[in-house]
């Protein structure tokens, strides 16, 4: 009956609002991009074909690996941090039946569907350096003396921004962990007991493999923030990038759109692009073939 | 009522020492319940823990909408506020145009999610019950591709694209491609939920006569609702976030989207305070209510999300 829907164009009319918008707003700025990377060119003049020249330059430009070398920090307080906490607790949590999860998710996730901008703007107040809720903590516990700008000097700017993101993270990879262990089949960890494995054996030979797919969940979502439009929108209204906080994205964006370089920022920009892509394709790769948990 | 449905500490017999048995068993059962108990306690004690964390920053900005500025100067950033006025959302609301940014973020919002989500069942529909040369590279080049490519990818020459098509300052601009990129995740979410449809509803309702575009509306639809449903409340909250896009297109202040607005805002008030954080609170208080209406959906869609 609906055999004859092969022929003709009725399929493509169905898919063209959706198709046509997004080769045109989508993939042929994503494809732009590639080209933009080869030309010298500030946005409005003529543009210059420079091969790979841009490339070069971003190989030697420290602004750029001061850059990259900030995402790597962002990377350890968004990524490593609350993955390696969610499963520390996750596990001593283990598989007690655990009354009212959801209202705990419901909690944790928030900080997910607010913006980052509103984010970052809450936690400008948090460090901030005169009557921030850091330092007024720190008062009054009497710890005046460790009171400081946490967000104006370099010691502590970047350090301050990423533990946003760990506070951002942190109880959804709890949530996500606790809730794939209680789906883990319980005779598994009985027959380690008989065998006499210890809780950190049942740890790595139990409970890690069969929370892969949850791990990997969070290490994609996590890593794109990291890296990608999160971390440049929490940065550029925390710090704007100043005290060794720029993340490449937003160097990207300064580099077009206020030093008028339009090619070598397409070049940075592609370059983050591919790193984010293929940390993606990696971690699905890694965690094919089941659901997360909640 | 309430005291009945939640019995008092003191008038649980299950706290109290069980009856004897044999002494031992029954202390025996006792501690092992008494340790269960500890436990679910400390669980709890831990999670509850991370969640005040969790919560700490989102309540201190609520409290500090309602103080002034010279109030946390005075009495400190951890004082509670002296009374509860609402002066603040006023102030934010109508002297410094964030009615306008409201505004602003629904016309960025709900016609390119509205319209987003047509776009998707139609194409849902097609890729999963037609056959058509090249539906495959479609799926997977275009729609597939759409859905990876975040917005800070393509910033650069979007601003670009939208200079030559005489879209920069304008809504149209910065619709467009996030009506696209919605589009392409929820043809991916919806058409996974129609290839679970067993193909005897389509087949019986063309065998009624109907249309495909019927059949569609009528029979898919209907159906597919969770999927749609949980389609627009994610693509809802990511839409109304959205900074980066706005940000390269938008240069009139007066057409800003409230994360965008919230930015600039800062920059030019950084020293009040409550007004700051009456502002984050607009921003933040509309997608946190859609999320809790729609929880679990949102939930299972921010972890699905990321494989997407």
């Amino acid at each position: 009956m609906s055999r004859h829907w092969s022929r003709g164009i009725l399929p493509y009319l169905y898919i063209a609002p959706t198709v046509v918008s997004t080769l045109v707003f989508v993939i042929y700025p994503f494809l732009a991009n590639f080209y933009y990377s080869v030309v010298q060119w500030d946005g409005f003049g003529p543009k210059r074909f420079v091969g790979l020249a841009n490339f070069a330059e971003l190989s030697r430009d420290p602004r750029f690996w001061a850059a990259l070398a900030t995402n790597l920090i962002y990377f350890v307080y968004i990524v490593v941090i609350p993955i390696v906490l969610g499963l520390l607790i996750a596990s001593v949590i283990g598989r007690a039946k655990v009354r009212g999860l959801r209202a705990y998710q419901t909690i944790y996730f928030i900080p997910q569907v607010v913006a980052p901008i509103a984010l970052g703007v809450i936690f400008r107040w948090v460090y901030a350096p005169l009557f921030g809720i850091v330092n007024g903590l720190l008062q009054a516990v009497g710890l005046r003396h460790l009171a400081r700008p946490w967000l104006g000097a370099p010691e502590t700017a970047t350090t301050a921004v990423g533990i946003i993101g760990t506070w951002a993270w942190f109880g959804f990879c709890v949530i996500l962990f606790v809730a794939g262990i209680q789906k883990i089949d319980e005779h598994l960890y009985e027959a380690a007991k008989i065998d006499g494995a210890g809780a950190v054996r049942q740890f790595w030979h139990i409970t890690l493999p069969d929370l892969r797919f949850e791990v990997v969940v969070a290490l994609i979502m996590a890593t794109v923030q990291s890296l990608g439009g999160y971390i440049f929108s929490v940065v550029r209204v925390t710090t704007n990038g100043a005290y060794g906080t720029r993340p490449v994205g937003l160097y990207a964006y300064q580099l077009a759109f206020v030093e008028g370089r339009v090619g070598y920022a397409s070049a940075v920009m592609l370059v983050l692009t591919a790193l984010i892509m293929g940390i993606a394709a990696l971690g699905r790769m890694l965690g094919e073939g089941r659901e997360a948990a909640p | 009522m309430r005291a009945a449905s939640s019995p008092g500490p003191g008038t649980r017999p299950a706290v109290k020492t069980p009856p004897a048995r044999s002494a031992g068993a029954a202390r025996s059962k006792g501690t092992l319940r008494a340790m269960r108990a500890a436990r679910a306690l400390a669980i709890h004690l831990l999670l509850g823990l991370i969640a005040a964390l969790v919560l700490l920053p989102f309540i201190m900005m609520l409290l500090g909408t309602f103080r002034e500025h010279v109030d946390i100067i005075r009495r400190g950033p951890l004082a509670l506020p002296a009374s509860l006025g609402f002066a603040n959302y006023r102030t934010v609301l109508f002297d410094h145009h964030f009615l306008r940014y409201y505004a602003n973020s629904f016309w960025l919002t709900a016609p390119p999610v509205a319209l987003s989500l047509v776009f998707a069942i139609m194409s849902a529909f097609a890729f999963s019950v037609m056959q058509f040369p090249g539906k495959n590279l479609l799926l997977l080049g275009v729609v597939g591709l759409g859905v990876m490519v975040a917005s800070e990818f393509i910033m650069i020459p979007l601003f670009q694209l939208a200079n030559s098509l005489g879209l920069v300052n304008t809504f149209t601009g910065v619709n467009m491609p996030n009506l696209a990129m919605s589009a392409c995740f929820s043809t991916l979410v919806i058409r996974s939920f129609f290839m679970g449809l067993p193909r005897e509803l389509l087949d019986s309702a063309l065998v009624d006569g109907a249309g495909s575009w019927q059949a569609l509306w009528q029979v898919y639809v209907p159906i597919a609702r969770p999927a749609i449903v949980t389609c627009g409340a994610l693509t809802t909250v990511w839409t109304w976030n959205t900074y980066i896009i706005p940000l390269v297109l938008l240069h009139d202040p007066a057409k800003a989207p409230l994360p965008l607005a919230l930015a600039l805002f800062q920059g030019q008030y950084v020293a009040n305070v409550p007004l700051i954080m009456t502002g984050a609170t607009l921003t933040a208080l509309p997608m946190i209510l859609v999320y809790l209406v729609f929880q679990p959906r949102i939930a299972w869609g921010l972890t699905q999300g990321a494989i997407k």
